[in-house]
């Protein structure tokens, strides 16, 4: 018997590769999910990771940085971003 | 004469007084002629010179007028006491006249002179004597032979006859009886020129008839049997009603002729007449024969409601209510009229007013609606269930529950049978999904501000709460194609219509009118329909809520779990129907926005966003793989899930065949350098593969699952020497593979390996060739086999329908696990239960006890009849069942 797979119609999902379980330091939502103002995720509600290596929502650091008390620092880390 | 003085006296006046309490305390018979106490006049003298010229003096008194009195009383008792009856009541003519002028003195002397009856005397009155010794002569001549009569059985079909019989007998022997004392003693008191006009003269007359007719009205009773007469008046009255009206039999049709024609309406109707002037005329006609009026009204009312007037119009679905108050005015209440004209002839205030006043008549209609309302409420329950060619028989309600204490008697009625017929575990949770959204419509057309919907569907809501399937039920309806159910039923697969509401379905594709002008209705001054709030609205009230189908259902749960419940099917559904534009998710989504909240749908909406996006995705990375390889012969498509919104997935992991990783490996780069940071994870058992197997004498080509593939592939010509599994060199084409060897090869699950065997088994692919050993069936054995795998085998099935049945028989392996759980889960339940059922109702076949396990189990039974059959299968080797063909039986060794 000759087998041939014409058509495969898989499944996967995706995810940021970041360790699982992590969160957004600002809106504390999993990286998987959206900032709180995003309906979708992935290419609508990308990741920003900055010089310190924590990474956030890019929303929600946009978001962050333009608050003047936060002086354009990383909130996790006080670094400059 | 000499007849009348041989009538054994005694004997007379004991029936006499054994039946009648005497208005005088004696009564005697007609003095004879030799009484002896007569005194000095002579037989034959005129009492006319001593009563109308001498007045008698104080001291001649006493002794002399009693003579004169004893005198007078026998010439006038024995005058009257020779109208015989018995020769009147046969026609021949009294001797009424030519009264001789003494008698005449005699009885003015008795009646207007000093022969009246002193004062605290026990006299007697010639006017009492008269009338004792008319009831005594009903008593004696008529009476047996009425009461004879009386006392006979006869069916309903001599009543007519009884009762004419009956009362002209009475109204003759009234006549006969009235007839001396209104031709002979009435006119002596009355005629006295004194009289100045006729209404003193009724005034002294009326109550000596009067009397008179009471005293005979009670030895009529007596003689007819008062309580069976009343009975067979009303029985009458209702059977000439019912002719008159056209009203059918109940229950013996064919002893019901066809409708009676105008003039044999006209001739029932003047008998009718003509006998109830006659009742009245005797006297019978007062109180009791109103009550007995009365009650043979209301059984024709009855009648009426019931009859094929008051059918409910299921053709033009109108109401009849305005047939039924058209018929009360026009015919009913001028029967009664009629009827009430006749019976009341006795008071003689001459002709009755024709008109029936206004109020009465509103009453008499508002009876009727009641009347009817009530049958109507009573089959409220199959009204509902027939929605809307019903129609017609809720509007007929409309009028009804305008009335004091309707609306409570509906809800309370309607709310029992509810329980009795829906709310129980026979019912499906799709069928009590149906008849509630049939009673929100239904009730909407009944009650628009929707009190009376609020009352009934609270408990239908608190029982569907209670099933477990019910969310489910509600998404899967909303989101099923109703045109697809409709298929279903026509070809009998009733499997899927058990776990899916039709009219869910129906709503979702054609939503009610209604529920889109639904806002703001009762601030809409335009709206000429505007009514005040019910007054058993209750103060935080809203109606907008109750009465839109969807928005009812979606309310049954917190908005959470309607919402857990729609991610998990609607991922289902994304991930089965990958094909699909998704069109109808997609206003499925849209509308639960709507009634939910747009926050609480962002995971559908991520689902849905998802799987539209996968197709742009398998489009940009087909491209470029395809650019770089083209020579591979499969295509591989993928549904990128964002994960974190989508409902925990089967995660069974299993080797797919190689070229198939190659291509899942170049894809999953292929993705992660369009994304950024990304990584991608494969669901090896979900989706869906189109395979195309070349064996010797034929081709199969069709869909199957990804563990099924990976199965048939690793009976591939070209994987025995990868296997590296050793085989025997003689076959080294058709290889042999175990369960086990499978297991290894694949790193699958033993449960889905079996399933693959058994779903290539079943379509003639793979052969077991011993037990737990597998082969290739290159070439189909020329006996017995069936040609329809041929063909091809299932061939380019549609991706929305299932395989046929049978070639997933026995192990059914979906997306979602629980199905099989859940028949393991019940199964001594379920075991239990047809034992039982076989015990008690004999022998069934397979459809049958599908069918009662699916009305019987709470919360139905999701499952078909190759489950039916596992169970029964079992059942047989246990030996407590035995099988015939397709039919089942306790085992009786
Ligand atoms: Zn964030
Ligand atoms: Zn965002
Ligand atoms: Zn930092």
């Amino acid at each position: 018997m000759k087998v041939t797979i014409k058509r495969w119609n898989a499944v996967a999902a995706w995810r940021w590769d970041m360790p699982e379980d992590d969160v957004c330091g600002i809106c504390r939502n999993p990286y998987d999910s959206t900032c709180s103002k995003c309906k979708y995720p992935g290419d609508q509600c990308p990741l920003l990771m900055g010089d310190c290596n924590h990474s956030f929502h890019m929303h929600c650091i946009y978001a962050w940085v333009q608050q003047e008390a936060s002086q354009e620092r990383c909130p996790m880390c006080r670094q400059g971003m | 004469m000499a007849a009348l003085h041989e009538s054994p006296l005694s004997r007379e006046s004991l029936i006499f007084s054994s039946v009648f309490s005497l208005s005088a305390a004696t009564h005697t018979t007609p003095t004879p002629l030799s009484t002896p106490d007569l005194g000095s006049i002579e037989p034959g003298q005129s009492f006319g010179g001593v009563f109308g010229s001498n007045q008698p003096s104080q001291q001649q008194s006493a002794a002399q007028r009693q003579v004169r009195r004893n005198l007078a009383w026998s010439s006038a008792t024995r005058f009257l006491g020779q109208f015989a009856l018995e020769d009147a009541m046969k026609g021949r003519p009294t001797e009424l006249r030519g009264m001789p002028s003494d008698v005449r003195d005699a009885m003015e002397f008795l009646l207007m002179g000093g022969g009246c009856p002193l004062p605290e005397s026990n006299e007697e009155s010639l006017v009492d004597w008269y009338t004792n010794e008319a009831l005594r002569r009903f008593v004696v001549d008529i009476s047996p032979e009425l009461t004879t009569k009386w006392r006979a059985d006869f069916d309903e079909h001599s009543t007519w006859h009884i009762l004419i019989y009956t009362t002209s007998k009475l109204v003759q022997a009234h006549r006969h009886l009235a007839q001396p004392l209104k031709d002979i003693l009435l006119p002596i008191i009355s005629r006295p020129s004194r009289r100045a006009d006729d209404a003193i003269e009724a005034l002294t007359t009326l109550p000596i008839i009067s009397r008179f007719n009471r005293e005979l009205r009670a030895a009529f009773v007596q003689a007819v049997d008062a309580g069976r007469f009343a009975e067979y008046l009303e029985h009458l009255l209702v059977d000439t009603g019912r002719k008159l009206f056209s009203i059918e039999g109940r229950g013996n049709e064919n002893g019901e002729g066809p409708e009676l024609s105008r003039e044999e309406k006209q001739k029932i109707r003047e008998r009718l007449t003509t006998l109830l002037r006659g009742i009245g005329s005797i006297g019978l006609g007062g109180d009791k024969s109103t009550w007995v009026v009365g009650a043979a009204m209301a059984k024709l009312l009855d009648n009426f409601v019931d009859s094929r007037h008051m059918k409910v119009d299921w053709y033009t679905r109108n109401s009849v209510v305005r047939t039924l108050k058209h018929w009360v005015k026009e015919g009913y209440m001028r029967y009664f009229q009629e009827i009430m004209a006749c019976l009341e002839v006795e008071s003689e205030s001459g002709p009755q007013p024709s008109s029936i006043p206004p109020a009465s008549l509103q009453r008499c209609q508002e009876i009727a609606i009641n009347r009817l309302g009530r049958a109507r409420v009573a089959d409220l329950f199959d009204f509902i269930v027939r929605w809307d060619g019903s129609l017609g028989a809720i509007r007929d309600l409309k009028e009804y529950i305008t009335l004091p204490g309707a609306r409570v008697h509906l809800t309370h009625s309607f709310s029992r049978q509810l329980s009795r017929r829906l709310l129980h575990a026979g019912a499906t949770t799709s069928d009590i999904l149906d008849v509630y959204v049939y009673i929100i419509k239904a009730f909407n057309e009944l009650d628009p501000k929707g009190v009376l919907l609020d009352r009934v569907a609270r408990p239908i809501r608190r029982y569907l709460k209670d099933r477990d399937d019910t969310a489910r039920i509600i998404v899967v309806s909303l989101l099923k194609d109703v045109d697809e159910i409709i298929a279903d039923e026509k070809t009998g697969r009733l499997d899927i219509g058990g776990n899916v509401s039709k009219q869910i379905a129906l709503e979702m594709k054609y939503p009610s009118a209604h529920a889109l002008q639904e806002q703001d209705y009762d601030l809409d001054w335009g709206n000429m329909d505007w009514t005040p709030d019910p007054i058993d609205a209750e103060p935080e009230y809203k109606r907008s809520k109750s009465s839109d189908v969807i928005a009812s259902l979606l309310t049954l749960y917190d908005r959470e779990d309607f919402i857990t419940e729609l991610k998990d099917i609607l991922g289902e559904y994304l991930l089965k129907y990958e094909d699909s534009d998704f069109e109808k998710e997609q206003r499925l989504v849209e509308l639960f926005k709507v009634r939910l909240g747009e926050d609480k749908m962002q995971a559908c909406e991520v689902m849905l966003h998802d799987v539209l996006e996968s197709k742009r995705i398998n489009r940009d990375i087909n491209a470029s793989i395809n650019r770089e390889n083209v020579r591979l012969g499969s295509e591989l498509n993928a549904q990128i899930l964002s994960s974190y919104f989508w409902p925990p997935l089967r995660e069974d992991a299993f080797r797919v065949p190689q070229p198939v990783h190659a291509l899942q490996q170049r894809y999953a780069a292929g993705f992660e350098g369009i994304k950024d940071m990304r990584r991608l994870q494969w669901y090896p058992a979900l989706g869906q593969v189109e395979v195309e197997l070349q064996l010797q004498d034929r081709e199969w080509r069709g869909d199957c699952h990804p563990w099924q593939a990976s199965v048939v592939y690793a009976f591939d010509e070209s994987i025995s020497s990868i296997s590296g599994l050793e085989n025997d060199p003689g076959r080294s084409t058709t290889p042999s593979r175990t369960v086990e060897e499978l297991k290894i090869m694949l790193q699958m699950d033993e449960q889905l390996v079996c399933n693959a065997l058994q779903f290539w088994t079943a379509h003639r692919v793979l052969v077991e060739v011993s037990p737990g050993i597998y082969e290739v069936q290159e070439t189909l054995p020329a006996d017995g086999g069936s040609s329809g795998d041929k063909a091809g085998g299932s061939g380019k099935s549609a991706s929305r329908t299932a395989p046929p049945l049978h070639t997933e028989t026995g192990a059914h392996v979906s997306a979602v696990k629980s199905q099989e759980d859940r028949l393991m889960e019940n199964v001594d339940i379920y075991r239990h239960f047809i034992v039982g059922m076989l015990t008690n109702q004999g022998a069934m076949p397979v459809a049958k006890i599908l069918m009662m396990l699916k009305m019987t189990m709470p919360g139905g039974f999701p499952f078909g009849m190759e489950e039916v059959r596992t169970l029964l299968g079992r059942l047989v080797e246990e030996r407590k069942v035995v099988g015939q063909g397709d039919i089942y039986s306790v085992s009786k060794g």
